[in-house]
């Protein structure tokens, strides 16, 4: 299993991309509604822009572990369906 | 003054008209260049513990020779000898002050001899260096400064502070004004120590262990108050006018008479409370003086200041930490106002970009022989150290009194608030 070559095709890469892209958005808006609220400085879009890609690194792994927990239970239940 | 400039430089410390009129006894070192070639002729007057640390610094110094050392203590004297082969040795320092070829003195005898030796220097035509405090009593160390005054001769007390680099930049950021008035000053010394030194026969106690004795010590405030108390007057450039204070014996009631726990107040006359704890059963907070003014507060032994205002975290972390605590918290019962603010946290600023190599002993020292060899005594220097003393003492009796003392009139000398008016 470990030796094996895997292949990542163009359409996950962009699906990938574009589910990172979201969680990238998302922590950005948290941001702005974070400025506006605490009434902070604007300069923090920029300043904080490594906040930023941190919470978006963490929600994207977030939806990793979902979908894989999607996947993995749609296998079980398939499974049992063609016993 | 370009060799004066220098030795500021090589203290670390930024030239400039704030720093000279912070710490105007710098000004000692204006014909530093003049005087390479000159030479003090020293004696050392009680080279036991303190003395010798005095010693081997001064025998550092090219413009220094010491000429003579005095002790009634051999080992002390033994010891000396071994560091200064040259020198010659007396046990009666009446004999020292009557050599002709002895510029200066140094005088780090237990504080209780301090007041004659001083004035029988002056009297002998001799600059003098004393160890803090300047005596035991009041009285005595006015006859002292009065000494200096009449002999014109130069009078300098261990005031190393005066000297250290993060003191005089803490004081001239202060003296500035940048970071608003002085509120309040807090100063404690804790130490987990007896004082204790070992006697080789019991006939020696009181010689040996003079600290913890009454008639030869005010303990605590005159061996590390005074070191502290003069930074107030230094930082307020004012005189407190009233003191009050408690002292007890609360760890050590059978090892010795002075007290081992003290705490004092000192106010200046613009109602700025000045504090002072100081303990030797305990050494977990060490020594500090705080100086709490509006816009900072400054740390000065450790050299450092922190702006009272700090800027608040960003919003995003702001908005985490809530996030968290709505989580996570217990519900508060009594709204959110009680709250910790979201802060950042306050590290503070040092005051020197870089750490000194000491506590302005070696600088203090080198002030001395620099004001000896050119009769020129440094500014300010006398009065805030005689000021200083006379602090810690009035706080002891205060505490013995068991009341609050005003600043005793006959003991006023002309300087700062103490001014007479014309």
């Amino acid at each position: 299993m470990f030796n094996k070559d895997t292949i990542i095709t163009s359409g996950r890469k962009k699906t990938e991309t574009l589910i990172f892209l979201c969680c990238f958005l998302l922590a950005f808006a948290l941001n702005v509604i974070a400025v506006i609220t605490y009434k902070t400085p604007v300069i923090e879009l920029i300043t904080e822009i490594f906040t930023v890609l941190l919470i978006a690194s963490v929600l994207y792994f977030f939806t990793v572990i979902v979908r894989f927990s999607i996947r993995i239970i749609n296998r079980l239940i398939q499974n049992i369906k063609i016993k | 003054m370009l060799e004066r400039r220098e030795f500021l430089k090589k203290m670390g410390l930024i030239t400039g008209a704030g720093v000279l009129s912070t710490a105007p006894w710098l000004g000692v070192f204006s014909e530093r260049k003049q005087t390479k070639n000159e030479v003090c002729k020293l004696a050392i007057i009680g080279p036991g513990s303190r003395g010798f640390f005095l010693m081997n610094l001064l025998v550092q110094n090219p413009k220094v020779k010491i000429v003579a050392v005095c002790d009634d203590y051999p080992p002390n004297l033994k010891k000396a000898l071994e560091l200064v082969s040259d020198a010659r040795a007396f046990t009666d320092y009446r004999k020292v002050l009557e050599m002709k070829d002895v510029d200066a003195v140094v005088i780090a005898t237990p504080p209780v001899f301090h007041a004659r030796m001083t004035l029988d220097a002056f009297d002998a035509g001799k600059h003098v260096f004393v160890e803090k405090a300047l005596s035991l009593h009041p009285d005595e160390a006015l006859a002292m400064y009065q000494g200096h005054i009449h002999s014109r001769k130069v009078f300098f007390v261990g005031q190393q502070r005066f000297f250290d680099p993060r003191y005089i930049q803490a004081m001239s950021m202060i003296h500035s004004g940048v970071y608003g008035d002085v509120q309040s000053i807090r100063m404690h010394w804790d130490r987990n120590t007896d004082w204790r030194r070992k006697v080789p026969e019991p006939e020696l106690e009181k010689k040996i262990n003079w600290r913890l004795y009454r008639d030869t010590s005010k303990g605590l405030m005159t061996e590390l108050a005074c070191h502290q108390l003069q930074v107030g007057i230094w930082t307020m450039k004012s005189i407190p006018d009233v003191v009050m204070g408690v002292g007890s014996l609360v760890a050590r009631k059978n090892e010795r008479e002075v007290y081992d726990n003290v705490s004092c107040i000192y106010t200046f006359d613009n109602g700025v409370k000045m504090t002072y704890e100081s303990t030797n059963s305990n050494k977990f907070y060490g020594l500090e003086e705080r100086v709490l003014c509006e816009k900072a507060t400054f740390e000065l032994e450790r050299g450092k200041y922190y702006y009272e205002s700090i800027p608040p975290a960003p919003g995003i972390i702001q908005m985490l930490y809530d996030a968290e605590s709505k989580l996570f918290d217990a519900i508060p019962i009594a709204g959110s106002s009680w709250l910790p603010e979201t802060a950042k946290e306050n590290k503070g600023e040092y005051v020197l970009d870089k750490k000194p190599a000491g506590d302005g002993t070696k600088e203090l020292l080198e002030a001395f022989v620099e004001a000896s060899i050119t009769n020129k005594q440094p500014q300010n220097f006398a009065e805030e150290s005689y000021y200083g003393t006379q602090l810690c003492l009035l706080g002891h009796q205060a505490m013995e009194e068991e009341r609050i003392i005003r600043f005793p009139e006959k003991l006023k000398i002309n300087y700062l608030n103490h001014s007479k008016k014309a």
